[in-house]
């Protein structure tokens, strides 16, 4: 199907096998960039474990996982309600970190004794 | 005129298998989140967790990490390729994909091997003798993370190979798209697994 002739006001797309609605990005510079964080995660790795190395191991590796998310798999591209449906996973994921927080760091175990 | 306002906005139809397959995503990014969260609760409340994960090997958790980035870039080439009908090239660029899916999963057994041989299992039973319980709960987690994340690792091979069978005969090449995005999910696992078991230690 030749999408050259979809004007955007009736761009309901119908992709074939070998098409997309959505664009490509540079992928490369998106490669780079991942290993360029990598780098520098495992760099910092190596020093004392603090709240600032915790910071920076876990936040580039928040923001690798937005690269992959965005561009490998094409987020970027997709309609507002797919964005709400992993969003939501995110949110889900909080809630149940912080209701169970209590029970795990302040409540006395007796499956696991200290 | 509403009718003229509503068709400025445009509707993009999201094919049904890349609904299905973020509807996968999210429930399998559920079950990861959920055991990712449990660890960092556990570790937050066992800070001599510490010394069990000193025996971890960054050296194999860096490379699998290399080769898992790389795949994902590799199977994203071959998805452009299968928009431009290059055939040759998807199949070049998925048997790559599989072949960095191969690899992780030797440095992977190389790892267990050296793990296993020291004593450290799923419930390792020398740190239960000398009463270590909690270093035990570790393992038990690090097994269970790994093993899991492995069984989708050789999953997402075989949505690849199926992948590349079709690709190599010019059929259903939107399929290509989908396993690429199962694997993207397989690394995106591992980014989070990577620092929380090899380098916060």
């Amino acid at each position: 199907m030749d999408t050259q002739h979809i004007s955007q006001n009736d761009a309901v797309h119908f992709p074939e096998p070998a098409t997309d609605y959505h664009g490509h990005p540079n992928y490369l510079k998106v490669l780079i960039f991942l290993f360029g964080f990598f780098a520098l995660s495992l760099v910092v790795g190596y020093f004392p474990l603090s709240l600032v190395t915790v910071i920076v191991i876990f936040g580039t590796a928040l923001y690798k996982a937005t690269l992959v998310v965005k561009n490998f798999m094409h987020l970027k591209y997709e309609p507002v309600l797919i964005w709400i449906a992993v969003i939501a996973v995110f949110f889900c994921l909080i809630a149940f970190f912080f209701g169970v927080y209590p029970d795990i760091t302040a409540a006395k175990l007796d499956v696991v004794p200290r | 005129m509403e009718n003229q306002r509503s068709l400025s906005v445009p509707i993009i139809r999201v094919p049904q298998g890349r609904l299905a397959m973020w509807v996968l995503i999210a429930g399998e990014l559920m079950i990861f989140g959920g055991l990712i969260a449990c660890y960092l609760l556990y570790r937050l409340r066992y800070p001599e967790w510490a010394d069990q994960a000193a025996h971890t090997s960054t050296l194999i958790g860096a490379l699998n990490t290399i080769v898992l980035l790389t795949s994902s870039f590799t199977v994203v080439k071959a998805h452009e390729a299968a928009n431009k009908m290059d055939l040759k090239k998807v199949v070049l660029w998925l048997s790559v994909s599989i072949g960095g899916g191969l690899l992780f999963l030797v440095n992977k057994g190389i790892e267990y091997t050296t793990e296993i041989s020291h004593g450290f299992t799923f419930s390792s039973p020398h740190l239960q003798a000398g009463g270590d319980t909690i270093g035990s709960l570790f393992w038990s987690f690090y097994f269970f993370m790994t093993g899991l994340h492995g069984a989708h690792v050789i999953a997402g091979m075989v949505v690849m190979f199926l992948a590349l069978l079709n690709a190599r005969k010019g059929k259903n090449l939107h399929r290509v798209e989908l396993a690429g995005m199962y694997w993207h999910m397989v690394d995106l696992i591992w980014i989070f697994l990577f620092p929380l078991l090899y380098i916060a230690k």
